[in-house]
């Protein structure tokens, strides 16, 4: 490098080779901002803009205030949304991270057909969800598969109308959730698992430790990380679930399934309130925000 | 040097090429410049296999004019429509019900036809054409014609006269005059073959549960909307037609289900499913899209049964075609309509609905299509759906109470009073 350069020092290194490399690494970066700003951004600050407004797409934006939100909270049929939305997402959350950590932990054993299995758990996760919705709209149909079995099983001739009563309809989509969804988390898991250092576990047989031990003192706490991510993912995910129970009941029966962004969507893009809808996509952005900061809290406190 | 040229050769050669190919693509379409129309529909089977029909050859007969029709899933199809008009886009023609014709008029989502382009002087020029009363509902308040049917039907029972035989009925001499006799035959009917006696509309949507219920409730006397629009849902009429629908679910053995996500029951009819079905005259396409040896030929319609012989009551369900506010087509659009409108003949021949027109309804074919009697005199009592600017949301307020007692089986009073709260909040505009 030129010596004129170097007595420069950093601050012409900084301005030429550096400042350099920083444009270019902004002019690189320019669309995928662009895009995040336009897509992402621009409609959520709409979103919380347009929830203080009565709007309807077509006549002139009222000003209304804070009136959605009031109406909301103050409508029997959202707050009933609002719980079943709980129910269902820790319904179906603990459920996931459960069987997807027990089939972690079994195809992380060396055994034969292990990489057969493990394809054919994580296969449900790469199915459209549309497809999953449909198929099991059958399966928990009254002459479908789930109705048969129970029968076959229980020696009688009962006929559960999943979809159509409660709270069955709601046990069904949720199983559709976890079914669908605890092969991916499943995978995530595994990872985890694979970076435990194999020596801890030397130790503990050494040791003599059970195996069920070494699952709580070795394997749980270094797997917190990966717990503490597929939980708050599982959650968030959970909270933005619409398609498998759109299809499956619409919101029904009786709108007893009716979670939040099915409330969403029937209020914006079937009754076009869209103030109205927008103050439910706030609050929906407002819980899944909440738990993101606990999980970023509890993430850094574990690695202190 | 020489890449850089020989580049700029290549880009200058595929340049001139392509505007060769362009000007020669456009001096082969001809002197004239062809328009092209967007047309949507709904997809349902007799409309479909009508508009298979009609719009080539309303294309052979004007080659200047395209239309570019599709058909869209029902249960999303206003949705799209609103969404399409509400972004300053959109088709220029589309289907859709005068119920929700009543939605989009405050919207200002609809051009008036243009009847001078259509060569009437007056709206009465064109409405002497058609039955007494059927454009009414397609109307503006200001009086402008924003629509034209190509199907108001009277929707009456249908009924399978093989199921009927096989349990020792006859279809035209025993079909149910009463609710009572309904239920009579309905559990016959179940108990003997396994098919439904009648089939309920369960999560099929609620325009399904409204043009199912509206009429019960009617004849019980009552009504959906007051004079001032508000609510009049807390009614003994609601009681009783909840009533009626939780007894054919719940009460009697009709076969009656309710898997969600439920179809809907006139395709199940098709199917050979049901033994009785509620519709119109557009049956009669969605049975010949079906094609069942066990329906095609062994229909035939009665009248719905009624609670008081006396005062019969009928429902008049209307679709037709509207204009979208931002079409720049209106009067090539409105001549479509009107081109449209005087096939409908043929169109009611080929399961594309009932178009109320006087030439229609004199035509000695489609007087010899089954049921034509029967739908013709329900005329005389039928009564056009209630609208509300609001028809997606109260819909799904009665539909959820429906749900709430016949499904779900709550009591009734507190979820009919919870109802007409929820009612009266949404035409508020809450």
């Amino acid at each position: 490098m030129p010596e004129a350069v170097l007595t420069g020092g950093k601050s012409l290194y900084k301005k030429t080779i550096l400042g350099h490399e920083k444009r270019w690494g902004l002019y690189l970066s320019l669309p995928a901002i662009v895009f995040y700003l336009v897509f992402m951004i621009f409609p959520t600050l709409n979103a919380f803009y347009l929830s203080f407004f009565k709007y309807d797409m077509f006549t002139v934006r009222e000003f209304i205030g804070i009136k959605n939100y009031i109406t909301l909270f103050s409508d029997g049929l959202f707050r009933w949304s609002f719980v079943v939305t709980f129910i269902y997402v820790f319904g179906t959350a603990v459920p996931i991270v459960i069987i997807a950590l027990g089939s972690a932990l079994i195809l992380n054993q060396a055994m034969r057909g292990r990489a057969v299995f493990r394809t054919i758990f994580y296969l449900p996760s790469v199915i459209s969800l549309v497809a999953v919705a449909i198929i099991f709209s059958g399966v928990f149909n009254s002459q479908g598969v789930v109705n048969y079995f129970l029968n076959y099983l229980l020696h009688r001739e009962q006929v559960i109308r999943w979809l159509s009563e409660m709270p069955s309809a709601l046990y069904a989509i949720m199983i559709t959730r976890i079914w669908r969804s605890f092969g991916y988390y499943m995978v995530i898991f595994l990872a985890g698992l694979q970076n435990i250092p194999i020596t801890y576990y030397e130790a503990a047989v050494v040791d003599g430790v059970s195996g069920w031990k070494q699952f709580r003192y070795i394997t749980l706490p270094l797997l917190t990380p990966t717990t503490i991510v597929v939980s708050m993912v599982t959650v968030v995910n959970a909270f933005q679930a619409f398609t498998v129970p759109f299809v499956m009941t619409k919101g029904g029966p009786a709108e007893r399934t009716s979670i939040l962004p099915i409330q969403l969507y029937k209020t914006g893009f079937m009754y076009f309130k869209m103030g109205k809808a927008s103050a439910i996509s706030v609050v929906i952005f407002v819980i899944i925000a909440a738990f993101a900061i606990a999980q970023f809290r509890l993430s850094r406190k574990f690695e202190q | 040097m020489k890449t850089s040229k020989i580049l700029f050769l290549t880009l200058g050669f595929v340049l001139i090429l392509s505007v060769g190919v362009f000007a020669a693509g456009q001096s082969d379409s001809g002197a004239a410049e062809q328009k092209t129309i967007v047309m949507w529909a709904h997809i349902t089977p007799g409309l479909a296999q009508w508009n298979d029909i009609a719009i080539p050859r309303y294309m052979e007969e004007h080659p200047n004019i395209k239309v570019d029709y599709s058909e869209h899933e029902f249960k999303t199809y206003t949705t799209k429509i609103i969404t399409a008009v509400s972004g300053g886009g959109g088709p220029d023609i589309f289907d859709n019900n005068a119920v929700t014709k009543g939605a989009f008029e405050p919207k200002g989502m609809l051009s008036p036809l243009n009847l001078k382009a259509m060569g009437y002087s007056k709206f009465e020029d064109l409405y002497k054409e058609f039955l007494p009363g059927s454009l009414e509902p397609w109307r503006s308040k200001s009086g402008d014609l924003l629509g034209v049917p190509f199907d108001t039907s009277i929707w009456q029972l249908v009924l399978n006269k093989k199921i009927f035989a096989s349990v020792g009925l006859d279809a035209d001499k025993d079909s149910p005059k009463s609710w009572d006799e309904f239920f009579d035959v309905s559990e016959k009917i179940f108990a003997s073959t396994g098919k439904k006696g009648y089939q309920l509309p369960f999560g099929a949507g609620f325009g399904w549960y409204l043009i199912t219920w509206e009429p019960m409730q009617w004849q019980f006397g009552g009504r959906v909307f007051d004079d001032n629009q508000m609510s009049a849902l807390d009614s003994e009429a609601t009681r009783k037609s909840f009533k009626l629908w939780y007894d054919i679910r719940n009460t009697y053995n009709t076969g009656c289900v309710s898997d969600y996500p439920g179809d809907n029951p006139v395709y199940e009819f098709a199917q050979g499913g049901s033994a009785m079905t509620f519709a119109g005259p557009f049956v009669s396409g969605q049975i010949t899209s079906v094609n069942s040896p066990d329906v095609m030929g062994n229909y035939t319609v009665a009248e719905w049964p009624q609670v008081n012989a006396n005062k019969k009551v009928a429902v008049l369900n209307s679709w037709g075609w509207l204009i979208n506010k931002n079409s720049k087509m209106v009067d090539e659009a409105s001549l479509l309509i009107q081109w449209y409108f005087r096939q409908s003949v043929e169109g009611y021949l080929n399961g594309g609905g009932a178009c109320p027109r006087i030439d229609v309804y004199d035509n000695p074919k489609v007087q010899a299509e089954t049921g034509y009697e029967v739908f013709k005199a329900g005329m005389a009592y039928a009564r056009p759906r209630e609208g509300t600017p609001y028809y997606n949301e109260t819909g799904d307020a009665i539909m959820k109470a429906l749900d709430d007692v016949v499904l779900l089986k709550k009591d009734m009073e507190p979820v009919i009073k919870q109802m007409q709260e929820r009612v009266n909040k949404i035409q508020k505009g809450e």
